[in-house]
């Protein structure tokens, strides 16, 4: 097989088409004008239907794709410099910290969206700080146990903070807005929360591809990765600033969304190998196919809608299950 | 100061607790005595293979961390081929120095080739990827441990004596003027012990200095060109292996008595006492620290069970 710098091209390739080939076929489902499937032939005639297609289905379909990107490029580096398989933005209290920040500045700080954004990504930081440095604190178990320990105690802090938010929110206005976050989804999204997620999320998933071989360095021992001539401190910040900006943007739009961060690198690095090299793209295009096609049913399947962190959730500790019972994930420390 | 040292250490003081540990580390309430070193001082020539030897917390590990930056020393000065240690930058010092850790565990499932090409890492810039030439080096680095047969082997799938030569060649792919080695026998049986041995044989020959850290007088006895004994955060004396490899400096360092045979050429080390009984061996000259033999005690070879 063909190697270059974005590792193996046949399996690139394939998933860059059937993630071209889900944004093509979700902009035909729906429930209008009938439940599921909106013929082509009414996309040219119904003028409703276009609107739909090009206004709702559109900006929702893309928001979804950089939300899968967001949360499985962070998750990718969250996993590979933290040297810790197990971990994921919603684990480390990463995703409750930016809802908490953006529950927090809807409250008290009645900004714009990038006051939102600024607030979600400080927090963000925050939760995970406060994760690193209490699980150097814990003074038991070994550092893959310990962090996910430390995580999961930040994690449950913000969020019993965002439920404390809730009963100080107005009902009318903000309390709507909250509930939303603890949730998870893209339900009402418009091209406006579009236009605020690009300039917040490509930046860091750019500054994740083009640091990618780097990743390969810092998920080696402190040691190691020193003698080999990198900066860890600063290299791993820079990575670790770019995966909070990332995932802290798609947070305030969409809510806490869980466990794609967690599985999804795990299947990439099954298909095309650990080597952060291909493994990141590969993480960025399968966690876009996946969150789309879990999009689409939560939209689709029932009248309602079905809240998109319950979906993934659902298939994501269900797949997580069956990773871990498995041969093949090896985990030491 | 020695011009031909490409490692020159000079009153080096280091302690865990932060302080300078210039003052023996006393200073610190809580750990009394605790500077690991205490104003050692070494010069390594260019080109020789240099055996740091002593027994474990006498300051070996630390002393290579230090050497390649990872620490900071509380006092004292480190020169590098001619220039202060703190001139480098993070990638001149990738290109001078490799480092082959105690044990390195490989939290990923790279495969060989990928693991090996990590050791090009100071030659590309913060952005950069491997070039076909980086791949070029990287497959003859592991030629060169005699791993090349692995190359496309997970690393989860390799044995431990195949693993320290994977290790190995990532530090040679770096193609460094200086290789570091932290214990690098230890886990290793007699069969890989020998490799990994000739190997750094073969690299000194080519030019490399070899500064390697062992507990074993037997790892320094066959490989060292000159053998730095180390004595709680001290040179105990730094001579060529034949003179510092004596039962009294042996015995004064580990603390218990030490017999040093020579067959052919060879220097054999081993404990001058077995711990079943206080029997001595003939020959045992390690004065001031041997017990005396119990009066009806067995012959050794009878006493264990």
């Amino acid at each position: 097989m063909a190697r270059c710098q974005w590792g193996r091209w046949p399996t690139q390739l394939i998933l860059a088409l059937l993630l071209l080939i889900g944004l093509l076929l979700s902009l035909f489902l729906g429930r209008y004008p009938a439940p599921y499937w909106t013929p082509p032939s009414a996309l040219w005639r119904d003028g409703m239907a276009q609107r739909l297609a090009l206004n709702l289905r559109l900006p929702r379909i893309l928001a979804a794709i950089l939300l899968g990107m967001a949360l499985s490029a962070a998750g990718s580096v969250l996993q590979m410099v933290f040297r810790n398989p197990l971990v994921e933005p919603g684990f480390l209290g990463v995703s409750q910290g930016a809802a908490f920040g953006a529950a927090f500045s809807i409250l008290f700080l009645k900004g714009g969206p990038l006051v939102v954004e600024c607030s979600a990504a400080f927090f963000a930081g925050l939760g995970l700080a406060g994760s690193y440095f209490l699980a150097r604190r814990i003074r038991f178990g070994g550092w893959i146990l310990r962090l996910v320990l430390a995580g999961i105690a930040v994690a449950a802090l913000f969020s019993a903070g965002v439920g404390m938010l809730k009963y100080l929110a107005d009902p009318a206005t903000q309390l709507p807005e909250i509930v939303f976050w603890t949730m998870g989804g893209l339900w009402g999204v418009t091209w406006k929360d579009v236009g605020y997620l690009l300039p917040v999320v490509v930046p860091g998933l750019v500054v994740m591809v083009l640091m990618r071989w780097r990743l390969n360095l810092l998920a080696l021992p402190e040691e190691t990765a020193f003698s080999v001539g990198t900066a860890p401190r600063r290299e791993r910040t820079l990575l670790l600033a770019a995966a909070v900006v990332a995932v802290a943007g798609v947070v305030s739009v969409a809510g806490v969304v869980g466990w794609i961060g967690l599985i999804v690198p795990h299947v990439a690095r099954r298909l095309v190998g650990a080597d952060a090299q291909s493994a990141l793209p590969a993480s960025m295009l399968i966690g876009a196919l996946f969150t789309l096609l879990c999009d689409d049913v939560s939209r689709t399947l029932t009248a309602g809608e079905i809240p998109l962190g319950i979906l993934t959730s659902l298939l994501g500790a269900a797949f997580f299950l069956i990773l871990m019972s498995s041969r093949g994930v090896r985990l030491t420390q | 100061m020695n011009t031909r040292a490409i490692i020159d250490v000079s009153d080096l003081w280091f302690s865990y607790d932060g302080t300078d540990g210039a003052d023996g580390g006393t200073s610190d309430v809580r750990h009394p005595g605790q500077a690991v070193l205490q104003g050692l001082e070494l010069e390594i020539p260019a080109g020789s293979i240099t055996a740091i030897l002593g027994p474990n917390g006498s300051g070996k590990t630390t002393l290579l961390h230090l050497i390649l930056g990872l620490l900071s020393p509380g006092r004292g000065t480190i020169r590098l081929a001619g220039r202060p240690q703190a001139s480098y930058s993070r990638r001149e010092m990738g290109r001078l120095m490799a480092l082959v850790p105690q044990s390195e565990a490989i939290t990923f499932n790279f495969s060989v080739l990928e693991y090996v090409l990590m050791g090009r890492a100071p030659y590309l810039g913060p952005l950069e990827m491997p070039r076909p030439t980086d791949r070029q080096v990287a497959a003859a680095a592991l030629e060169m441990t005699g791993a090349g047969a692995l190359q496309d082997r997970p690393v989860s799938a390799l044995s431990g004596g195949e693993h320290q030569l994977i290790i190995l060649a990532r530090a040679l792919a770096q193609e460094p003027r200086i290789l570091l080695l932290d214990e690098p026998t230890s886990h290793l049986d007699l069969g890989n012990q020998e490799r990994i041995l000739r190997i750094l044989r073969r690299l000194s020959a080519a030019g490399v200095t070899v500064v390697l850290t062992t507990h074993d007088p037997n790892v320094a006895a066959a490989v060292a060109d000159t053998v730095v004994l180390m004595d709680r955060g001290k040179v105990f004396s730094a001579a060529p292996a034949a003179s510092a490899l004596t039962a009294h400096n042996l015995s004064a360092v580990y603390g218990v008595p030490v017999l040093v045979l020579q067959a052919q050429d060879r220097l054999i080390i081993c404990l001058a006492t077995f711990p079943q009984g206080t029997q001595q061996l003939p020959g045992a000259t390690g004065s001031a620290l041997q017990t005396p033999p119990p009066a009806n005690s067995m012959p050794p070879q009878l006493s264990g069970r």
